[in-house]
């Protein structure tokens, strides 16, 4: 049974331009964890969907190199560390915005309109082996992802 | 992280070299140097993500986008993807049965742009 935990925090604006901090520090974490290099990339790709939903649905999206009008709003990525899995807890103050549930996609569709609805949400399931959403009006939402470090354990 | 987008105008093909992450981003200018390169009359373009090594929701939105547009006009998008984690991107959404993906950079033109043999 795993009880030893570390947890790290990160605070970002909520803009597309710092995902690239949010994947650096859950790809460093990661690794020092001791994930194999294509689980890394799963649990990068995710975390970068879940934070590119909140910029582009719960936020709305602001067009790259325009300045925010007022104070930019935060994403607050927590990382918790576990000897089988990593937690990455993800909060914004946003307006309520669960992942879909769609267990497939329509590709031909997604590829006839270019509209990306669901492919974020889509690939989050796809990549990770547990997605919970919670929502309190007020103080946001909060999307928690688990990856377990091997495939075939609880979830995974 | 940035992204770096270098184009390269052959004879009958144009190749559009990016190196970095292809995200929310960075996926604008991919978008615009595309555009721009149909209304200069390029037809057959390949985006080569040889050195891209990061690619999300938006970048496969942008790519789609320019398959797109490159259609309305006649013309064709290949990818060139050596990757495994993108190409597993590609392969989860679908989307590698949309684009015509090709390994390499050399195999990519030969097949978007075969040598013509000569008939004089």
């Amino acid at each position: 049974m795993t009880t030893r935990r570390r947890d790290l925090a990160l605070m970002v604006p909520g803009e597309a331009e710092y995902l690239c901090l949010v994947r650096d520090l859950v790809t460093t974490v990661a690794r020092k964890a001791g994930f194999p290099d294509c689980r890394i990339g799963e649990i990068e790709i995710a975390v970068d969907e879940a934070c590119a939903n909140i910029i582009e649905h719960a936020y709305g999206r602001r067009p790259p190199g325009e300045p925010h009008v007022g104070k930019p709003q935060a994403i607050a990525v927590r990382l918790a560390l576990f000897p089988d899995r990593i937690e990455v807890r993800i909060r914004d103050r946003g307006r309520c915005f669960p992942p879909e549930m769609a267990s497939s996609l329509d590709i031909a569709e997604f590829a006839a309109s270019g509209r990306r609805r669901g492919i974020g949400s889509y690939i989050i399931r796809s990549f990770v082996d547990e997605v919970h959403h919670s929502y309190r009006p007020g103080r946001g939402n909060e999307l928690t992802l688990v990856k377990y470090l091997a495939k075939g354990v609880p979830g995974g | 992280m940035n992204l770096a987008v270098n184009v390269e105008r052959a004879d009958k093909v144009t190749i559009v070299d990016l190196v970095g992450e292809l995200d929310a981003y960075t996926s604008l200018e991919v978008r615009e140097t595309v555009v721009r390169l149909i209304e200069e009359g390029a037809r057959d373009i390949i985006i080569n993500l040889e050195k891209v090594d990061f690619i999300d929701s938006v970048g496969l939105g942008t790519l789609v986008g320019c398959l797109k547009r490159t259609a309305e006009h006649g013309g064709t998008i290949s990818l060139v993807c050596a990757n495994p984690q993108i190409q597993k991107v590609f392969d989860i959404t679908g989307l590698s049965k949309i684009f015509a993906i090709y390994p390499t950079r050399d195999e990519a033109i030969r097949r978007v742009a075969p040598a013509t043999p000569s008939s004089e």
